[in-house]
């Protein structure tokens, strides 16, 4: 059976087996989706935090969203909903659409939710539990530590498939690329690379999301890697970034054997670094049309 | 409700051409401006025009009558101007002339509307 369900139901939702780390001090040990390869938490300090970017990633990206959907969109998914945040959002902007949020836990949304906002239960990795042709609007982002390597193709197929001919699918995702980096950042972005590659999360594959829409059959596909500053040195969005980066990083601890101590000099050297080199994280922003019947 | 400015008529070559400005502009902005609420609100209004220059294309009933708001039509002129500049520091070749011709008439186009 399928539901929809509502926050207050979320309780009886079977919960993902969970895994918490203990190699860090009991005030600062995180808990992780066990039977998931999500790399970051899934906790209370990592959904204060994904609202925190959400708004982060609005000052950056000017909008929730990129692709030029119409004013006119009626059904709207989003897939890896976690918080609702997003699709609570986008409720606001567009009064008369129906959305959907999936993600494979629902323990993150809040109490109450808009009237049109919807969430399910479901893991992209297993597919989409829809019918083909539901959507004006599929949208899903930063994911990237979610999918592993070999999961991507399939993963946008399905994005697709949910998808009505002419509907627009939409994928933002930021992988290791940050312009102006020094040394410190490089070494941290190797770490990260590697960390992640441990649980088969291949960061680079972010670099090819417009091929996987082309691929795919969509059409008007625009992609574009879009320089996000990093640092109060471009204002509140920079700072607003760079806080955020940094949090993604100190979630990432209990995923390395790296002693504690060493990747806190190395991030905040690479933080230093950030002001002093004014550099800019590289998003990976794709979104193209499903085709026409 | 907010106001519109006269519709700008366009055959389906001219609707391709602005679909092309549109996002020509935002790729810039994305990459060489500073995320800043002047910059922001360009893009968003920017976005929307693209949507609604979308819907009108997809109807396929040519020539195509696009309805925007006095700040869209605002906007869009600036973007204009700026596209120009822009073009205008690109090396000479006859894609270039034909570009900057055309976004000319573009710009007297809305300034007659």
């Amino acid at each position: 059976m399928f539901l929809f369900r509502r926050r207050k139901a979320a309780k009886h939702v079977p919960e993902w087996k969970r895994q918490e780390s203990t190699t860090l001090p009991e005030a600062e040990r995180r808990t992780y989706l066990d039977n998931a390869p999500y790399l970051l938490p899934k906790d209370a300090q990592e959904d204060e935090r994904l609202r925190f970017q959400h708004y982060a990633l609005h000052h950056a990206f000017s909008n929730h969203y990129l692709a030029p959907i119409s004013p006119d969109t009626r059904t709207i998914l989003d897939v890896g909903s976690g918080t609702g945040i997003w699709a609570i959002d986008m409720a606001q902007q567009f009064p008369h659409a129906h959305i959907i949020g999936v993600d494979i836990t629902l323990t993150s949304l809040p109490h109450t939710l808009p009237n049109t906002c919807l969430f399910a239960q479901a893991d992209i990795l297993q597919g989409l539990p829809f019918p083909a042709c539901q959507f004006d609007f599929t949208h899903q982002r930063l994911l990237v530590g979610a999918i592993p390597a070999s999961h991507w193709p399939h993963v946008v197929r399905e994005l697709i498939r949910v998808t009505r001919p002419q509907g627009w699918i939409e994928l933002l995702e930021v992988g290791t690329t940050v312009q102006n980096a020094g040394a410190a950042t490089e070494r941290l972005l190797s770490w990260v690379r590697e960390t992640s590659q441990a649980r088969g999360i291949d960061m680079a594959m972010v670099t090819q999301l417009g091929d996987f829409l082309k691929h795919a059959g969509c059409q008007a596909v625009e992609a574009q890697d879009i320089p996000v500053p990093l640092g109060s040195w471009a204002g509140r969005s920079g700072e607003m970034l760079k806080l955020d980066a940094i949090r993604v990083f100190q979630a990432m601890r209990p995923r390395t054997t790296m002693p504690v101590e060493q990747l806190d000099a190395m991030l905040a050297a690479a933080a230093a670094e950030w002001e002093q080199n004014r550099a800019s994280f590289v998003f990976h922003a794709a979104y193209g049309r499903r085709a026409g019947l | 409700m907010m106001s519109t400015a006269p519709p700008l008529i366009l055959t389906r070559e001219q609707a391709s051409r602005l679909q092309v400005y549109l996002q020509t502009y935002r790729r810039y902005a994305f990459a060489a401006l500073l995320p800043g609420t002047d910059r922001n609100t360009t893009l968003r209004i920017l976005q929307t025009m693209q949507g609604k220059l979308i819907d009108v294309i997809d109807q396929k009933i040519a020539p195509f009558h696009l309805v925007l708001t006095v700040e869209e039509m605002t906007t869009l002129r600036t973007i204009t101007t700026e596209l120009l500049t822009l073009y205008a520091k690109e090396p000479v070749s006859d894609q270039r002339d034909a570009i900057l011709v055309d976004l000319a008439a573009l710009k007297a186009s809305i300034k007659g509307s």
